[in-house]
């Protein structure tokens, strides 16, 4: 691994960027925090637009401001809704960063919240930039994937090449996660195989169960019939196709949205619903989800796939972008930074794309800014959501 | 001269490779992956189709990321089209009864 100077946080691992964070706690905070944070690009925005509280979201966004990447976080509240500010607060403030309370209603309205805001978050700047660097190993960085605007080389070229580039920081002594649970339906048996103990072969199992059922509830399921006709003939060639993205290393265990992975090695991160009275819509409402879900559980870099193209980015974390479809990387190039399109003109073999990948990550963990990080693109997505940090079985 | 059209073996123990681009029935294929190996396209192979890299009995796994992705349903040979029609969902057949 080449050496990589992070930032050092008084708990937990080190970051590879060092961002304030402003969190709204309710949409209608949110016109106040994003005009604070458009004072120095440094500063990312998130927040959680509903009015009553949602224990999920409220751990979500707790984990989110205690990332590695974050250094200090500035918690903007109207005054009245249910998610309480303090509580979230309290929380950041033990993991040793600077955490600040806005409430627009004791502050006097939009334009002394705004004044006020920006002089806190100023402050936080400065602070930040005395943030000791400290060297970091491959076992400090936790990585996610994903995938997104998925096309037939999707299965074939970018999956498969960041699976090689996963199992090359698997060995390095890094941490991955791999989300999408609802596209191992079929493949329970082959993913079950792959768990470190017969514990988390249990849990695999439990957990793919789960995302069956949830998808039988709301009749959503991920292969379509057009999928037939694209050359895949079964589900768990689909389900395999996505699978690929985290390689072929054991899977140490189960995390759910929020929980950092408890050791190194490859982790399968269960995003989808918990049983529950309450069913609060889909369990995946867009792309950003899926990297902000991951991006809670430490992710510092999230590897997106994609075949007919995707533009996202994210807050918090670089999002690093592979295009498997050559004809999409030259109509898209400045959105993209890998082209797996190569594979499919025969021109590279999945292991070298796998080594470039793998290169490529340890370089924006040095510093070097994504395709996604470099245009600005700071999408995020935090629904409603019943989930605990239990296996259900 | 005109390059043999490729397809690829994604996991060196796969017995099915991956048609980069619409293959003729007849055509010489490059199969791109741990060894070079060259074959004959039985039938035509669309974009992204799967053909037979090995001859796969009847009841036999079909191999692709090196794991199981169905299993024959017809003894197929080397160079033919590998889909529906020669392939069964595992998942499928036990949701349907046919295994276990």
């Amino acid at each position: 691994m080449k050496t990589i100077l992070g930032y050092r946080r008084s708990a937990g691992p080190p970051g590879i960027r060092n961002h304030v964070l402003g969190i709204h706690t309710v949409e209608c905070s949110s016109f106040v925090s994003e005009r604070i944070a458009s004072i120095d690009s440094r500063v990312h925005t998130l927040g959680f637009p509903g009015c009553y509280s949602n224990a999920y979201a409220s751990r979500l966004m707790t984990a989110l401001a205690t990332h590695p990447n974050v250094g200090a976080v500035l918690l903007v509240s109207l005054g009245c809704e249910g998610t309480d500010a303090g509580e979230i607060a309290e929380a950041i403030r033990k993991s040793g960063r600077r955490v600040e309370v806005l409430r627009i209603q004791e502050a006097g309205g939009t334009q002394p919240s705004i004044q006020q805001g920006r002089k806190i978050v100023a402050s936080m700047l400065g602070e930040l930039e005395q943030t000791p660097r400290v060297e970091m190993s491959a076992s400090d960085l936790i990585i996610g994937t994903e995938c997104g605007g998925s096309d037939a080389t999707s299965g074939i070229a970018a999956n498969p090449a960041v699976g090689r580039a996963f199992d090359l920081l698997v060995d390095a002594g890094a941490t991955v996660i791999i989300e999408e649970t609802l596209e191992m339906l079929g493949c329970a048996d082959i993913v079950a195989a792959r768990g470190d103990t017969a514990e988390v072969s249990r849990q695999l199992r439990a957990t793919i169960e789960k995302a069956e059922k949830f998808s039988l509830q709301i009749d959503q399921f991920s292969i379509a019939p057009g999928n037939h006709t694209g050359g895949l003939t079964t589900i768990e060639e689909k389900s395999m196709g996505a699978f690929a993205k985290c390689g072929t290393r054991p899977i140490r265990g189960v995390i759910k949205v929020a929980q950092r992975p408890p050791r190194n090695g490859l982790y399968v991160l269960d995003s989808v619903p918990d049983p529950s009275p309450f069913l609060f819509g889909y369990s995946n409402p867009n792309d950003s989800e899926g990297i902000l879900d991951l991006i809670s559980c430490g992710a510092h870099i999230v590897v997106f796939t994609t075949g007919r193209g995707s533009v996202i980015g994210s807050v918090i974390s670089p999002v690093l972008k592979v295009c498997g479809n050559p004809k999409t990387y030259v109509r898209m190039s400045e959105d993209m930074d890998v082209n797996a399109g190569r594979i499919m003109a025969g021109e590279a073999h999945v292991d070298d794309m796998g080594r470039e990948i793998f290169e490529l990550i340890q370089a924006v963990a040095a510093g070097r800014q994504t395709a996604p990080e470099s245009l600005g693109h700071r999408e995020y997505c935090i629904p409603y959501k019943s989930q605990d940090l239990c296996v259900h079985a | 001269m005109k390059q043999n059209p490729k397809a690829l073996l994604i996991d060196g123990r796969d017995n099915v490779a991956v048609a980069l681009e619409d293959i003729p029935a007849g055509a010489t294929v490059s199969i791109l992956g741990p060894e070079d190996q060259t074959l004959y396209a039985g039938n035509p192979i669309p974009f992204a189709h799967k053909i037979a890299a090995r001859p796969i009995a009847r009841g036999d796994a079909i191999l692709k990321y090196g794991v199981p992705i169905g299993f024959a349903t017809a003894a197929i040979t080397t160079g033919e089209w590998v889909h529906e029609h020669n392939v069964k969902s595992y998942y499928a057949a036990k949701r349907e009864g046919q295994v276990q």
